[in-house]
């Protein structure tokens, strides 16, 4: 049994806002390796202050 | 007949624990609160065992007269589980029980309090008791989801015991107000109502619509959908989980029990 997790983001945090220029900037809608690793690591982080465990 | 005799018990414990809670309200009112919890701890183990509410009855009363001050609080750290697991198991009797319950809460986080102190702090737009569970006080404290509620003076209950989340899923309503936690995506007390701010979010909405497309598609099947967040103060992002699903932290208790 799993939670059915929601992420949800901060529109007014400058991370969000880097991220979302970045993604807009890529041709086919997807950032370069850096920011995927970013990504990644904030959603962990993520995980890990909402209470769960990283997997 | 043993069932109309364990009734009857149950209810007078019950009784008893509220009289006791009374007498320490004058003393002072968090610590009735805590007796009133002990008492009604005990009610609901009455019910499951007679003998063994009775038990549990004359310990509290023995802590009473040891301790006035502490009557109350003393009562709620040795029974306040069993009140709480009466407010699940115990229908019947649930909310007579529930007015027993302390909890910490943001306003006072070394004070227990009781659901009825929490009704009277409500604000006046504020229909919902909000609670947040986690692993302690210190860990729930720091948690990003809770700045917002404090910012905006929204009090927050601590529930740092894992059979507190169950008891308040129990529960659901306390004195006709839904009883929820922030931690779950249903909660709406921080979105603003009013057009121009409902704009803005369909704005900010269509602003990050690559952002949160291609967040989903990253994390595929770990996440069940990615949306802009009203709730969220300085951090970046907030896992919530669904209003009927698992919460983080029950998903953490259903892992470690080996079935």
């Amino acid at each position: 049994m799993m939670a059915k997790k929601s992420l949800e983001i901060n529109p007014h945090h400058p991370v969000m806002k880097a991220l979302l220029e970045k993604i807009k900037e890529s041709e086919d809608n997807s950032p370069d390796e850096a920011s995927i690793e970013y990504a990644d690591l904030l959603y962990q982080m993520a995980l890990l202050q909402s209470g769960f465990a990283i997997e | 007949m043993i069932k109309v005799m364990s009734k009857k018990l149950v209810r007078k414990t019950i009784d008893m624990i509220k009289e006791l809670a009374a007498e320490a309200e004058e003393e002072e009112s968090s610590e009735e609160e805590a007796d009133a919890d002990g008492e009604k701890k005990e009610e609901s183990e009455e019910k499951e065992d007679e003998e063994k509410s009775d038990e549990k009855k004359d310990d509290a009363e023995k802590d009473k007269s040891e301790e006035e001050e502490d009557k109350y609080l003393t009562f709620w750290n040795n029974f306040g589980k069993s009140i709480k697991l009466g407010v699940i198991e115990d229908s019947s009797n649930r909310l007579k029980l529930a007015k027993l319950l302390r909890f910490y809460s943001t306003e006072d986080p070394d004070k227990l309090h009781s659901l009825d102190d929490y009704i009277g702090r409500m604000k006046s737009d504020q229909d919902t008791i909000l609670y947040l569970p986690g692993d302690s006080k210190s860990a729930i404290l720091k948690s990003p989801i809770l700045k917002k509620y404090k910012q905006k003076g929204y009090e927050v209950l601590l529930l740092d015991d894992p059979i507190d989340e169950f008891t308040t899923q129990h529960l659901t309503e306390y004195e006709k107000r839904k009883v929820k936690s922030i931690a779950k995506d249903d909660v709406s007390v921080l979105e603003d109502s009013d057009k121009n701010a409902k704009k803005k979010t369909q704005k900010l909405k269509e602003m990050y619509k690559p952002l949160t497309d291609w967040y989903k598609k990253h994390l595929g099947k770990q996440v069940e959908k990615v949306a802009i967040s009203q709730k969220l103060d300085d951090s970046p992002l907030f896992i919530f989980t669904s209003q009927y699903g698992f919460s983080a932290q029950m998903e953490k208790i259903n892992k470690a029990q080996a079935f």
